[in-house]
């Protein structure tokens, strides 16, 4: 942890994630405009009383932007937090026991792994729910897509951890398998997981407005920050700070996502840290 | 070698079979098909989508179905579609010119990745090291969508100050007849994006393998001989630093695929992405299971590609 918070990056990308979060969840109460109530000012540029601005209908773009923000980021975080639980206890099962729950493990994922997910997670979200798609529907799907890839980590970092000699001298004092997977391998492993729940948080917020963006998302009246670009692009033009500020928000959201992950890999990895930012 | 081949295959082959059962019912059992006709107002005759039920054969029990579909696909029948098209000629068509952004792009992607990674590598920790990876941490945060459409207007403004068209940013060239050279024009922006979209996250790989290598043995081996510093790099680093980058490129192919969809769909073309958008907006199932059924098969074919490859590459890997 300490060594985490020596690297300025990673710091500072915390600092900023954290006032993310507290714009998007925290924000909507304190600001005066609602997302989903017109405004009179219809199409203004960023101003005081607007700070990002209006749409041609009267929408707050600040309202809008901190609802879009609020659903992209619970998507993106239910999807990575869901997706690591799952993918970390299908990947130890796997590596610990090996051999045929392994082999059927494996193929399971081989076999989700070879469709391209956009695409598999648009038919899912558009077939089960129409046009009705809920957050919670898309989060699912994503969170279905994801799995694997940290359980394919997670998997091959337990294979290595568990012919170690601490794993062989629990079983030596009868420790049960449930216990050596809880107790040993899964927190020995946490380094590997925290890094795939900060990768996963960074592509699933890709991965959601991308879906929101073709229409296959989040849909109005709600809103998420892949929509808001959707609706806005072809105002690039006239309205452009439409346009910019939902794409800002979706870049810095990742980056900062990206930025905490490379801060805990070279946090917990020793032999990475050979350049010493801090 | 044959033998390894041989062993690869036989895993690849009941895949793709597993892989378009597990699709079909998906596909079967998340939608019904019938919805539009069932929502109509006023409602058609029961009879009138019963006769459509057996058309389309959705009267049958959904383990015929497959059969049924798996064995027509064998004989070039990819079954009805709902717009009334022929499902192979259209994918087909659309495959062209999907294929042809997609080919281009991961080549031009690759190369930007390993001349950046080895840069990158190089001179570790250095001050092109620190602006070089900035510059790939922002795009990796980078949504594809986003930046199409905001290279789409920075291309509409070029064409408006340079006069003529130079960067086309509508369709994909094909129903205007361009070929040759004057396809430039059309491909030019959406590979922009999908290189953009991907070139980052494969020039990380390489510069970590990268490093590795330049700690190895052999390559100080290869500077004690006397090799430059340059010529080791080439020699015998590069070979050995990109052979996991074959396996990567493989793997990636799911998220290459998704960027095609997203760009195409910026500069509307009549792709592979268009096919299946409108093919879900639809709920036009064999044309969605026809989709997934090529890239299913495009993945499987491309990581047995990689699995051989990496076996010519590194004698290692055909007896682990």
């Amino acid at each position: 942890m300490r060594r985490f918070l020596r690297n300025p990056t990673s710091l500072i990308a915390l600092v900023v994630f954290v006032l993310v979060l507290l714009f998007a969840f925290v924000g909507p109460q304190l600001w005066i405009y609602r997302y989903d109530v017109y405004t009179d000012d219809i199409s203004q540029p960023p101003s005081l009383a607007h700070p990002f601005g209006t749409d041609s209908t009267g929408y707050d773009t600040m309202a809008q932007i901190m609802r879009g923000t609020q659903r992209s980021v619970l998507i993106a975080l239910v999807v990575a937090i869901a997706a690591t639980v799952v993918g970390s206890i299908v990947g130890a099962i796997a590596g610990y026991f090996r051999g045929l729950a392994d082999a059927a493990i494996m193929r399971v994922i081989d076999v989700i792994l070879v469709f391209p997910s956009i695409a598999v997670a648009a038919v899912l979200a558009y077939l089960s729910m129409g046009t009705e798609t809920s957050w919670t529907t898309i989060a699912a799907v994503l969170a279905f897509l994801a799995w694997p890839i940290v359980a394919r980590v997670v998997r091959a970092t337990v294979m290595s951890l568990a012919t170690s000699e601490y794993v062989l001298a629990a079983r030596g004092l009868g420790v049960s398998h449930l216990g050596i997977i809880v107790r040993h391998l899964i927190p020995n492993a946490m380094g590997t997981i925290t890094v795939a729940v900060t990768v996963l948080t960074a592509t699933a917020i890709l991965s959601e407005t991308a879906l929101s963006y073709l229409g296959f998302g989040v849909q109005a009246p709600d809103t998420s920050l892949g929509l808001l670009v959707s609706t806005s692009q072809s105002a690039v033009m006239t309205r452009p700070w439409l346009f910019y500020f939902p794409g800002l928000f979706i870049v810095l959201i990742a980056l900062c996502a990206s930025f905490i992950g490379d801060g805990v890999r070279h946090a917990l990895d020793p032999r990475q840290s050979t350049r010493r930012s801090a | 070698m044959l033998r390894f081949a041989i062993r690869r295959f036989a895993i690849a082959a009941p895949m793709l079979f597993i892989a378009s059962f597990v699709m079909f019912m998906m596909v079967a059992f998340s939608g019904d098909p019938m919805s539009r006709y069932r929502s109509m107002d006023p409602p058609p005759p029961p009879e009138a989508i019963a006769s459509i039920e057996r058309q389309l054969g959705l009267d049958q029990p959904v383990l015929v179905r497959y059969w049924n579909w798996l064995t027509g696909i064998f004989r070039g029948d990819f079954g009805a579609s709902v717009a009334n098209v022929d499902i192979g000629a259209e994918l087909g068509a659309r495959m062209l010119v999907s294929f042809r952004l997609i080919v281009l792009a991961v080549l031009i992607a690759a190369v930007v990745a390993i001349v950046v990674g080895v840069i990158s590598a190089m001179r570790q920790s250095g001050a092109i090291d620190n602006v070089v990876s900035t510059l790939v941490f922002i795009a990796l945060a980078l949504p594809v969508f986003w930046v199409g459409v905001l290279l789409k207007y920075a291309a509409i403004e070029f064409n408006e100050a340079a006069g003529t068209t130079v960067f086309y940013t509508v369709g994909d060239g094909t129903s205007s007849g361009a070929a040759g050279l004057e396809l430039v024009g059309f491909l030019a922006l959406p590979t922009i994006v999908l290189v953009i979209n991907q070139f980052a996250s494969w020039s990380r790989y390489v510069r970590s393998s990268m490093i590795e290598v330049l700690s190895a043995d052999y390559m100080r081996l290869a500077r004690a001989k006397g090799l430059t510093k340059g010529r080791a790099v080439v020699r015998h680093g590069l070979r050995n630093a990109l052979m996991p980058f074959v396996t990567i490129v493989a793997l990636d192919f799911s998220a290459l695929v998704g960027g095609a969809i997203v760009s195409e769909s910026i500069f509307q073309w009549r792709g592979m992405g268009d096919l299946l958008l409108n093919g879900i907006r639809n709920l036009d199932v064999h044309v969605v299971m026809a989709w997934l059924l090529v890239f299913a098969t495009a993945t499987i074919v491309l990581n047995l590609l990689a699995d051989l490859v990496y076996g010519v590459l590194d004698p290692r890997i055909r007896t682990a």
